[in-house]
């Protein structure tokens, strides 16, 4: 009997053992897999929206407002004196390390967008799904892919070419030539497969467009010297007839004028905090400090931006916010903590690109960063017919942003008849300064002109290290050496 | 939720009441007769003073005289029982005897004790593995919430690490060092559970701990048993008193925050601040603000506890109702914590015994501003705290911390845990025992937040109202079989198991968040339209990955020949579904001898040799302690773009987190070899241990590079790491004269290497990253997480310095020289280096006590040697940032300091040096109790079995170099272990208890 009922246990014990064969089968619960994404038409469509999503981070923001323009003579650290002082305030002064938190955060951003972009390119090609829609959402991520490397290329130098979404972790720098192809091919494929700024409808606007993919290819060819076709490219967004120079300078950037007719390429933002309910970090850092906006003031127009425009240019206000003004009718007091001038002369100023007029942080969120204008075009496609030899073209360029720039007030800005072709791009590179201050290109136009060491020497920039950003050095540590150090960090 | 603790409150209560009516019900009295004897020692026959002699199942009882005489009233139907501390106790029916004497043996506990080793237990004698065990009286030591905290300095082998003073703070606890860079944190097993943590655990439930450190003891649990196992018995019931047994222990004490850190007041940091940027302060005299000392208070820690335990005819029982109190020595902190367990047994049949064990364990947590102590380091003292009008002054970079305190600590953690299995356990065929349990385990918890609209500064300020809910549910069961052989053929022994289990963990948890409140009180914090808008909702179900089931299969042999000779096999193949496919399953298993050579013919021992034992065993255990998630690659969801005039968001979705679909377990082989000894009528007895642990296939968290676009740890089986060392306990016990005497110390030494790091793209090192720098580095032939950094060598003393010795391009007079490892000729980032380990070399404990007459004070030291303290603390910062006391002798020009740089805003002298190691031995007075036991006679008058006061001190001192709060600083990550990032310091306790049983 007893053995009977030994056996009996264990015959139940081995049933259950036997029987559950699946129970070590266990799925992840609630989340999707990479080898089962995308798979139809609407992940597809996520896809390629989450490609997006990277431009309102504020590590991608960072490689603009902290690195670049306050690495130029046109801005400051700004902010009251002490805060990011040990991170940002190297800036100012050429003095930062290759350890230095914006710098490993900029590169982490841009790359992360890569990746996006490359689950797109790599994996959307197999989904099935409406075909045309497809090449559309593939051109999106290839212009964004260009986008991403272009800042890499411009800030970093050659860098590891990433296009799979399986990347080779032991990848080691590739030289600026090669870096540049990639760009090019990705920007030429997205201008075959985006459709005009029109095409799109309302809602949709924010998306890369074959507008804006020209435009990016004709910066991109100014910083290739291939002025050609930069200039080419330029005269195609400028025929296409999809874009026009707001009649006020300061409306390019204002809410209300949001995807206005200046605006090629701009991220949407909604004035909620954090990056997934729609913030846009880029203003978060940049508002008035203390009253109104509560903001945190970084990235100040310096006195030496303020006092090189032309007399009563009206960029300079539209540019500069002064206190005491008042700006849509909000006063500006700044910040008890900050002097409103310190002993050098600089006054407590703050970007009004960036302006918003909320009163609480979360507000300021809602800007969107217009990140490729029409302006930018223009002067692009003045400087490349200049190199080009075509002044009459250049002539024409400059002029239609200073006319928008005299808003109708012809005793100033004079129209510019230089036809030397050297003096010429001196003025078009002030206008540059003036045009698309605070914008993040004044820096990256010093070093491309070859005037770095001139204007920048006083600050602390040196010749032959500043050119580039340093690789930030855990991405150095992590890959065991093989990535290479820029030359002079 | 107030009502809900209310009621579970009441409830225990209820049952504790219940209880109490059911085992004090009066006996029927019956014709009893005057029984007298006396009591010798059977060893010598020398007659007993002070035996209890007890009549079962009543609380009646006496004491024999000196000359070893008693006298009792009993009727013929009693039982006496006989008890004394160092004898077997004993049991004789009156009948119809009136005279009876009695010969009590010597207690020879120390070879009979039975120790538990999982799925059994085995004699001492017996023993072939290296298991420590400890007792629930010196569990009671530390004032505590987790019981664990009571062993630290106490088990050689164990390092017991209190990182965070916060009340509810886990301790960091490591067996033999560290052979993961991922989680060591050891098994626990609680009457059979298997868990990850005992926090819910009331201390004084529990009746022993058992360390299994060797890779014999461990074997049988397989896949789980790498970083030891932590084996805990709660109380059954007490049958040495016959009846039932009441107990009652209270303690109350306060916590004392035990030192401040010295920075700079006002004065010498605005000379400092001065230096960087000349004219920054003007006339600032005095000592300014001290932040720290704003932020710690004095707090009261208490602990209650009932109990009830005893056993009748058929079954053993034990119940008690527990409360643990303790807030932090920073405000808005406390955990309160009620226990309540039930654990019983029924004898069903001759041959079938039934039970179960069960705790119910509640907590409420208020959690604080856990930074509080790093901001109030940070924090400018030249700022006052508030202004003219009472309101909080803005801190530079670093915020007000009393807003921090007054607006950011509406933050409640509450939960209830229920953990308990029941059994059944058959004897069949006279050696056989099958027992089938079925343990469950259900957790609820619930965190709770609420940010309130305030504004300090731009970097202090909350613009909307925010309130945040986490809810967080475990369910998990275990359902283990097994069938032991147990026999004895003349002077051998076997004992064999084997068995089946099957175990489930599903873990899920629900987040919600919403902004802009309606109405901030606490009775509205629902996630309803009643007070909040539901567009501003966010929201998220997520599994916690830790959601697996596990099959596994066990086997052990003991057997013991001509009681000398000692053999054990262990084996458990282990399936989990953490892991796939062809990994799902893992073979484990271990081998061990041992030899009792005071048995041995042959050999002569000397005479005071009471024991002698050589042991040794090898095996292979594994580790799967892994997010089950680690092997998929998944998608992130919610990265949504904002598209259109009138900017709506859009759905995104991507690649997120890389999985690894190889991911195997961790396999630690590990050899033991040990003596274990008893000299001298075992008043001096001890072990010694040899411990060799061999992880391979370590799953290593490697942080892929940026460039991949992933900033997630891929997790790949890619390292293996030593630890060796030796182990040894000692105990002495002595008499004195009147004194009873103990001492007892234990050492550990742990030699922790690299082996090897591989698995990836020729990477040969791991790297440690802490406050946004480089920490340490993990390779070949250095221990696991190495500190990483500049070697300092002194301080530029003129540009002439700088032109001549190496330097980075930058360096300036009064920067700190670093030195050129690789001897290039300038200073890179090449030139850093090995600066120390956070794993000590040698880790003690030392006790010592003496008991005179009523009085007894007990002593325990506990320290570490060999380890150092990464400060990183003084690393991280912008100028606004206060300094260590040291920053104030900074270099003035040539000449004035060879150690102290000039004072920066940042740059070089902040990289990672041996400027911020600091050497973390310590060594520290962990526990001083003095106690007191209530006389005998006036026991008897109060009707009392046993009671007793103490007074008690904990952390009383603490001797190191540490610039720190406390030289504990241990985190579960062992590649940034020993990096003092300023948590929550751990204070030192005075109490007052008292502990009653009648």
């Amino acid at each position: 009997m007893k053995t009977i009922k030994i056996l009996f246990f264990c015959a139940v014990l081995m049933s259950y053992s036997t029987g559950c064969s699946d129970f070590l089968e266990v799925a992840p619960q609630n989340q999707l897999t990479q080898s089962s994404f995308p798979s139809n038409e609407a992940d597809a469509l996520a896809a390629t929206n989450a490609i997006y999503q990277v431009l309102r981070e504020a590590n991608y923001h960072r490689g603009f407002y902290p690195i670049d323009d306050i690495m130029s003579d046109d801005a400051l650290k700004g902010s009251s004196p002490g805060d990011q002082s040990g991170n940002l305030g190297p800036f100012d002064t050429f003095d930062f390390a290759p350890t230095n938190i914006f710098l490993s955060g900029w590169w982490g951003a841009l790359y992360l967008g890569v990746r996006r972009a490359n689950v797109v390119i790599n994996r959307v090609p197999d989904v099935e799904m409406d075909e045309a829609l497809k090449q559309r959402y593939l051109g999106e991520a290839r212009f964004l892919r260009a986008l991403y490397y272009s800042d890499l290329a411009r800030g970093y130098g050659g860098v590891p070419l990433i296009t799979s979404d399986q990347p080779d972790l032991s990848a080691i720098r590739s030289t600026l030539d090669e870096t540049y192809a990639l760009i090019e091919d990705d920007l030429l494929f997205a201008i075959d497969a985006l459709p005009e700024k029109s095409e799109f409808g309302s809602s949709n606007l924010g998306r890369a467009t074959k507008g804006a993919a020209k435009a990016l290819l004709s910066r991109v060819y100014l910083y290739m010297n291939q002025f050609d076709k930069a200039a080419a490219l330029a005269d195609e967004v400028v025929a296409s007839g999809q874009y026009n120079l707001e009649p006020v300078y300061f409306d390019a950037f204002r809410t209300g004028f949001e995807h206005g007719d200046e605006s090629v390429f701009e991220i949407g933002g909604i004035g909620i905090e954090g990056t997934s309910g729609g913030g846009n970090e880029y203003v978060a850092s940049q508002g008035v400090r203390g009253t109104p906006n509560q903001g945190f003031g970084f990235n100040r127009p310096s006195i030496d931006l303020i006092n090189s425009f032309e007399d009563d240019d009206p960029r300079m206000q539209a540019t500069v916010i002064f206190l005491g003004e008042t700006i849509d009718g909000i006063l500006i007091l700044g910040d008890t903590g900050t002097p409103d001038i310190t002993s050098d002369g600089q006054p407590e100023t703050y970007n009004q690109k960036t302006w918003t007029g909320s009163v609480i942080p979360a507000g300021s969120r809602a800007h969107n960063r217009r990140l490729i204008r029409y302006a930018e075009v223009l002067l692009n496609g003045a400087e490349a017919h200049a190199e080009e030899g075509n002044i009459p073209q250049a002539l024409a360029y400059l002029e239609m942003v200073r006319e928008r720039a005299r808003e109708g007030n012809t005793s100033i800005l004079p129209q510019i008849t230089e036809t030397n072709p050297a003096a010429l791009l001196d003025l078009i590179f002030l206008e540059r300064r003036h045009e698309l201050a605070m914008e993040g290109f004044r820096f990256w136009d010093l070093v491309r002109s070859g005037r770095a060491s001139d204007v920048l020497g006083p600050l602390g920039f040196k010749s032959n290290k500043n050119e580039l950003l340093p690789i930030p050095l855990s991405e150095i540590d992590i890959s065991q050496g093989r990535l290479k150090q820029n030359d002079g960090w | 939720m107030i009502k809900g603790i209310v009621k579970y409150r009441f409830l225990s209560f209820y049952l504790v009441a219940l209880t109490l009516l059911q085992t004090t019900c009066p006996q029927q009295a019956v014709a009893q007769n005057t029984i007298t004897g006396t009591i010798t020692s059977e060893e010598n026959g020398e007659s007993l003073p002070g035996v209890t002699i007890l009549i079962k199942g009543t609380g009646n009882g006496t004491i024999s005289s000196v000359n070893g005489d008693f006298s009792i009233a009993a009727s013929p139907n009693d039982t006496l029982i006989f008890s004394s501390v160092g004898f077997v106790t004993q049991q004789v029916r009156v009948g119809n005897q009136t005279v009876i004497n009695v010969m009590l043996a010597t207690d020879l506990k120390v070879l009979e004790e039975v120790v538990v080793i999982g799925y059994g237990g085995v004699r001492k004698q017996d023993l072939t593995g290296s298991v420590a065990t400890v007792t629930a009286e010196q569990l009671q030591t530390v004032p505590a919430l987790n019981a664990i905290d009571a062993l630290q300095g106490q088990v050689a082998g164990l390092q017991i690490t209190n990182d965070s003073g916060a009340p509810g703070a886990a301790p960091v606890v490591r067996i033999r060092g560290v052979g993961t860079t991922g989680n060591t944190s050891p098994l626990y097993v609680v009457d059979g559970v298997l868990l990850n943590d005992i926090t819910w655990l009331n201390s004084f439930d529990i009746e022993s701990i058992n360390v299994l450190k060797d890779a014999s003891a461990t074997a049988i649990y397989g896949n789980r048993g790498a970083n030891g196992v932590i084996i805990i018995e709660t109380k059954g019931g007490d049958n040495r008193n016959g009846g039932a047994t009441i107990g009652f222990n209270s303690y109350y004490g306060v916590q004392i925050q035990q030192n401040t850190i010295d920075l700079l007041n006002a004065q010498e940091y605005a000379e400092v601040r001065n230096v960087i940027a000349p004219g920054t302060f003007n006339n600032i005299n005095g000592s300014g603000t001290d932040w720290q000392d704003l932020i710690f208070e004095s707090a009261l820690i208490q602990s209650h506890n009932v109990s009830i335990s005893g056993s009748g005819e058929q079954n053993d029982y034990y119940f008690s109702l527990g409360y643990f109190g303790q807030d932090g020595v920073i405000p808005e902190s406390r955990y309160q914590r009620v226990t309540l367990k039930v654990n019983e047994s029924y004898r069903v049949k001759k041959y079938l015994t039934a039970g179960t064990n069960l705790t119910i364990s509640a907590f409420w947590q208020d959690n604080t501003r856990t930074d509080a102590p790093f901001n109030a380091y940070r924090a400018n003292p030249v700022i006052e705290p508030f202004d003219a009008d009472g309101n909080f002054n803005p801190v530079e970079d670093v915020g007000n911390i009393l807003a921090d305190l007054a607006f950011t600590t509406d933050n409640q953690t509450s939960g209830v845990r229920t953990i308990g299995n029941v059994f059944l356990e058959g004897k069949f065929l006279s050696h056989f025992t099958a027992k089938s349990s079925l343990g469950v385990e259900s957790l609820r918890e619930i965190n709770e937040v609420f940010v309130p609209e305030f504004f300090v500064s731009q970097e202090q300020q909350n613009a909307a109202t925010n309130f945040f809910e986490n809810r967080f549910e475990r369910t998990a069961w275990v359902w283990e079989n097994t069938i032991n052989y147990d026999r004895e053929f003349g002077p051998h022994r076997l004992n064999a198991v084997a068995g089946y289990t099957m175990q489930q963990v599903r873990n899920e948890q629900l987040s919600l968040g919403a902004d802009s409140l309606f109405r901030s009180e606490r009775d509205f914090r629902y996630f309803d339209q009643t007070n909040i808008n539901s567009e501003q909702v966010t929201n998220g179900v997520r599994d916690f990955g830790d959601y697996f089931n596990q099959i596994s299969y066990l086997a052990r042999v003991n057997l013991s020949l001509f009681d000398r000779y000692l053999i054990t096999a262990t084996y458990r193949r282990d399936g989990s579904s953490k892991f796939l496919q062809d990994n799902q399953y893992g073979n484990f298993y271990a081998f061990a001898g041992g030899w009792n050579l005071t048995n041995e013919a042959f050999l002569t021992l000397p005479e005071w040799v009471s024991n002698l034992k050589l042991r040794g065993s090898w095996g292979i255990v594994g580790n799967d302690k892994i997010n089950y998630l680690g092997a998929y690659s998944v998608v992130d969801n919610n990265v949504n773009a904002v598209f259109g005039t009138d900017e709506q968001l859009n759905f995104g979705q991507t690649d997120g987190a890389l999985g690894n679909e190889n991911l195997q377990w961790e396999e630690v082989r590990q050899s033991n070899i040990g003596f274990e000894f008893g000299l001298f009528d075992y008043k001096l007895t001890g072990e010694i241990d040899y411990y060799l642990r061999k992880t391979t296939n370590t799953l290593i968290g490697l942080r892929p590079p940026a460039f991949s676009g992933n900033t997630a740890d891929v997790i790949v089986n890619a390292g293996e790491f030593e630890n060796k060392g030796i182990e040894l306990s000692l105990s002495w016990l002595e008499k004195l004269g009147p004194v009873d005497f103990s001492v007892g110390t234990n050492l550990t030494t742990i030699n922790n290497e690299t082996l090897q790091v591989s698995g990836v793209e020729n990477a040969n090192e791991i790297f440690g990253f802490a406050g946004g720098q480089t920490v340490s580095r993990t390779a070949e032939g250095l221990p696991i997480g190495a500190f990483f950094g500049y070697d300092v060598i002194g301080v530029y003393q003129t540009q002439e310095e700088v032109d001549n010795l190496p330097s980075f391009g930058n360096s300036q007079p009064g920067d700190l020289i670093y030195r050129d490892v690789n001897n290039d000729g300038v200073i890179s980032e090449e030139d850093r280096t090995f600066l120390g380990s956070s794993i000590p070399d040698l880790l003690y404990g030392l006790d010592i006590s003496a008991t005179y007459k009523n009085f007894s004070l007990a002593l325990i030291f506990q320290g570490q040697a060999g380890n150092k303290i990464f400060n990183i603390k003084e690393t991280i910062r912008p100028d606004p940032y206060n300094w260590e006391q040291r920053a104030i002798n900074y270099w003035r020009g040539p000449g004035t300091s060879n150690s102290q740089p000039r004072p920066t805003a940042g740059g070089n002298n902040y990289e990672p040096s041996s400027h911020y190691i600091q050497d973390g031995g310590f060594f520290r007075l962990r526990t001083v109790t003095l106690s007191y036991a209530i006389p005998q006679t006036l026991l008897e008058k109060l009707n009392l079995q046993t009671a007793g006061v103490f007074l008690r001190g904990n952390n009383v001192f603490t001797i190191t170099d540490f610039t720190g709060y406390s030289p504990e600083i241990a985190n579960g990550n062992p590649l940034i272990n020993g990096v003092s990032l300023g948590t929550f310091p751990v204070a030192s306790t005075y109490s007052l208890g008292l502990n009653l049983t009648f």
